[in-house]
């Protein structure tokens, strides 16, 4: 890997102009119409971000497999509080 | 060259094993934190869920630009960072110090104009309570969801700030190598998990009821 | 420098034990050693122990009988909230894994220390200054929430110290994490050479089992506990139904942490039990595999099965359901542990030393406890028993008749281990059948109390059970005197106690292969690690005459 101030200066500033792209799409995004849509857009890119800055900037990419699962172990274990929170939440809900 | 004591450390027997130890160690730690950060993010999903309008109307209240420009002044500082993290490896000292006085620049920036925004919240009667600006009370969970997540934030910011400031101070003085330490790693982790945090936290806070 | 084997002994090192490095306070308060940090702890957890004794002692000689004579209504509900916050997060949230583990794991493993050992003292500090905001909050005048901290009367109608004792729960949650993350670091990173994972003592898997539960709930509790000091301490509106809020939300935080919270309780004492019952039969395993798998297994279902804490509480009849149904498989890897324990026992030669005896008690009173789980794991059940005292006598056989008995074996096993010294047999074995009794008094009585429709966290109560509070405050007394014992006889051992060699059990595992006590630096040469753990009755060869010598002979060096 080269490792001159130039080269690493290049592929971070690439990475961060990436993320200025998204912002400003997102920004936009939230300006349009689209109902419940603009929830779903506003997530799906701070998602797509989030997942720039861990995978380059964090250097997960290139990370050993275990540093991945212990990665993966958290996001995993939040879905099983969402899944079965919102099981319940969900049909108290639909019930009243 | 450096007169700097050792960074290999008891119990470790190689410095390349301490390093994989210390970015494994706060690995399992950021996964700790999404956990906890994740906890609040379920309660604002389940109140969002149960109290849509109030929540879309409250969101319009937040000022999008001290939102925007916040995310924007700390992604820069996830830049800064990562360069600073890459150039220690490389053992540019001086580039090393420069960018991680500029992540600590922009975290400061950050937090003054955190700052400022809090002032403006107030004077807004958007702390949840009697003279609150709303009249949906589920707006006001929105709110309590804003102070805390953001208080929350600003809290793990200012320990980073601490965390950078000590690299800065103790490796400018040379009394710890930068090259090669498991401290500037761990530091730069630590860092860019607040500033995922705050990626995500941002079209919650800041982009709900825009359209 | 050859590396020694596991077979041979290991080159005992001439440097003083761990023990003598350092004699000033400071050194012992300013130490990275990770068995400096296990007494430190030891001494913490025993003083925190006491003092929750202490609380519900007050209670049973109020519920003695059916008025309230001793203490006033509101006292009652603080000493039943203060016994609950600290057994459970000061005393047996630390217990197993801070001392045994934290001594114990770097020497199974073959380390030196842990991977990073100035976050273990600094653990260590997290948990004293938690424990010192819960002590203000008793000392101010006391919490009166019961130990799960419900909202609403958490957060806006109790006119108690709930900040404060929060506060200490909060602080205590992060040394939780800061030991799980180092556990963790070092299982993976510090294994000896040869020292594969399906060659780890059992202990060394359920310390990493707990871990992972720490580091994964760990942080949920302290959000929840934060979202309780943001609304009575800020006026932030989060549960307050008047406003949209949801205070079984409340619950399911509180509960997504708490229920993996006893396993973090129960799944170290499964350790400590492989560990003595494989010694004290002279066998290996039975089923390791199994058994490791079962750990994992019980540490990750266990974050699925929340819910049935929450039965009655308003919770959806879909998730209630659906909890229920995952509660009944989280007993399946349970029994497959009782199970294979037995079948370790069988055609064993046995003997009863009091670490044995302890442990066969674990088997027992965990396998009461688990099956009254299940009872309470039905809803129909559930709804008929929830908040009352079988409920208390289900939680306690489990924490205190698993737990505890398994964390005084340990406390046994190793004693020669950590200090260099022999207790006293026959003491300990009174004090263990002491114990069996005691509890069995104290706690069997709370089953049909509770059945019979007594009601838990009452102070007062109509007088057909007074037959059954009696017996079990009484129980209290024997159970009492039982846990106090050991203060003195193993105390009594530190004094005059005989001398222990390195093995005095002739156990297998890379901790009896160095010194009692053992050096700053566990081992003078790293070990090299080549056959599997538990090799008490090699199949090729016959049983091996040589016994214990630790009582009744002289040691093997």
């Amino acid at each position: 890997m080269n490792t001159s101030a130039y080269a690493i200066w290049r592929r971070n500033i690439l990475v961060w102009l990436a993320l200025v792209v998204l912002l400003l799409s997102t920004l936009g995004a939230a300006y349009l119409p689209l109902g419940g849509g603009n929830l779903v857009v506003g997530v799906a890119i701070a998602a797509t971000k989030a997942a720039l800055v861990v995978a380059l900037f964090m250097g997960l990419r290139q990370a050993d497999t275990l540093i991945k699962l212990a990665a993966a172990a958290g996001i995993v274990w939040l879905t099983f509080m969402f899944a079965l929170t919102l099981s319940d939440v969900l049909a108290r809900l639909s019930n009243s | 060259m450096s007169t700097a004591p050792r960074v290999l450390r008891e119990p470790w027997q190689e410095l390349s094993r301490q390093r994989q130890g210390a970015t494994f160690g706060i690995w399992v730690f950021l996964a700790s934190e999404a956990l906890f950060f994740g906890s609040l993010l379920l309660l604002y999903t389940v109140d969002r869920i149960s109290h849509p309008q109030a929540f879309i109307m409250a969101g319009r209240e937040t000022d999008i630009w001290y939102g925007t420009i916040n995310t924007a002044v700390l992604m820069t500082s996830s830049l800064t960072m990562a360069v600073a993290s890459q150039a220690a490896e490389a053992d540019m000292r001086r580039l090393t110090i420069w960018c991680l006085s500029a992540t600590v620049a922009l975290g400061m920036i950050f937090l003054v104009l955190k700052g400022f925004e809090y002032a403006e919240d107030f004077d807004k009667h958007l702390w949840p309570g009697i003279n609150f600006a709303l009249k949906d009370p589920a707006a006001q969970l929105f709110f309590s969801l804003y102070w805390t997540l953001t208080g929350v934030h600003a809290i793990h910011l200012t320990i980073g700030l601490g965390l950078i400031g000590r690299l800065i101070i103790m490796g400018g003085r040379r009394r710890i190598q930068l090259r090669e330490n498991p401290q500037v790693e761990v530091t730069a982790l630590y860092w860019h998990l607040v500033d995922v945090i705050w990626i995500i936290l941002y079209p919650l806070i800041y982009l709900m009821g825009r359209s | 420098m050859t590396d020694a084997t596991l077979n041979g002994e290991l080159p005992l090192s001439l440097e003083p034990s761990y023990l003598g490095a350092g004699h000033s306070l400071a050194s012992w308060l300013t130490s990275t050693d990770h068995k400096r940090i296990a007494i430190l702890y030891a001494i913490s957890i025993t003083f925190f122990f006491f003092l929750g004794g202490i609380a519900i002692s007050i209670v049973r000689v109020e519920l003695f009988t059916p008025e309230a004579d001793v203490v006033s209504a509101d006292t009652y509900n603080k000493l039943f909230t203060f016994h609950g916050i600290i057994m459970v997060w000061f005393f047996l949230v630390p217990s197993i894994p801070t001392t045994l583990g934290n001594f114990l794991l770097p020497l199974m493993i073959g380390a030196r220390d842990v991977a990073f050992p100035k976050l273990n003292l600094f653990s260590w500090y997290l948990n004293i200054t938690g424990g010192l905001f819960t002590m203000y909050a008793l000392i101010a005048g006391g919490v009166d929430t019961g130990w799960t901290f419900y909202t609403p009367f958490s957060t806006m109608f109790s006119n108690t110290h709930v900040i404060a004792a929060a506060m200490g729960v909060f602080i205590a949650g992060f040394s939780s994490i800061a030991a799980g993350v180092n556990f963790i670091a070092t299982t993976h990173m510090l294994r000896a050479p040869g020292m594969t994972w399906f060659r780890l003592p059992l202990f060394v898997w359920a310390m990493y089992a707990t871990s992972l539960v720490m580091v994964l709930a760990t942080p949920v509790l302290a959000v929840t506990l934060l979202l309780l000091i943001m609304e009575r301490w800020l006026h932030l509106p989060i549960f307050n139904p008047a406003l949209g809020g949801d205070p079984i939300l409340f619950q399911h935080l509180f509960w997504f942490y708490s229920h993996p919270a006893v396993y973090i309780m129960v799944l170290p004492a499964m350790g400590v039990v492989s560990e003595v019952i494989t010694c004290f039969a002279r066998r290996r395993v039975f089923g390791y595999d199994f058994m490791v798998y079962a750990m994992v297994g019980i540490a990750v279902i266990g974050f699925f099965v929340w819910g049935h804490h929450m039965f009655v509480s308003g919770q959806s009849a879909y998730a209630s359901i659906i909890f229920s149904f995952l509660s009944f498989i989280v007993a399946v890897p349970s029994a497959i542990k009782v199970f294979n324990w037995t079948a370790t026992l069988y055609r064993g030669q046995i003997s009863f030393e009091a670490p044995m005896m302890y442990a066969l008690g674990f088997l027992g009173l965990f396998t009461v406890g688990g099956l009254t789980g299940l009872f309470l794991a039905s809803i129909p059940v559930d709804v008929h028993v929830t908040d009352t005292y079988f409920v208390v006598a289900h939680f306690h056989y489990i924490m205190v008749g698993g737990s505890v008995s398994a964390y005084f074996a340990g406390l046994h096993y190793w004693w020669p281990k950590f200090t260099g010294r022999l207790y006293s047999e026959a003491w300990a074995r009174f004090a263990a059948i002491l114990m069996f009794f005691g509890f069995n008094f104290t706690f069997f009585p709370q089953f049909i109390a509770g059945y019979l429709g007594m009601p838990r966290r009452y102070h007062v109560y109509p007088p057909e059970f007074q037959v059954y509070n009696v017996m079990s405050s009484t129980g209290a007394v024997v159970l009492a005197a039982a846990y106090l014992l050991p203060l003195f006889y193993l105390t009594r051992s530190l004094i005059g106690g005989a001398r222990a060699g390195s093995n005095p059990w002739d156990a297998t595992g890379l901790e009896w292969q160095t010194t009692s006590p053992p050096p700053r630096e566990n081992f003078a040469v790293i070990p090299r690690v080549t056959q599997s753990p538990y090799d008490y009755h090699p199949v090729s060869e016959a049983p091996t005459s040589g016994r214990r010598k630790a009582h009744g002979g002289s040691d093997t060096e």
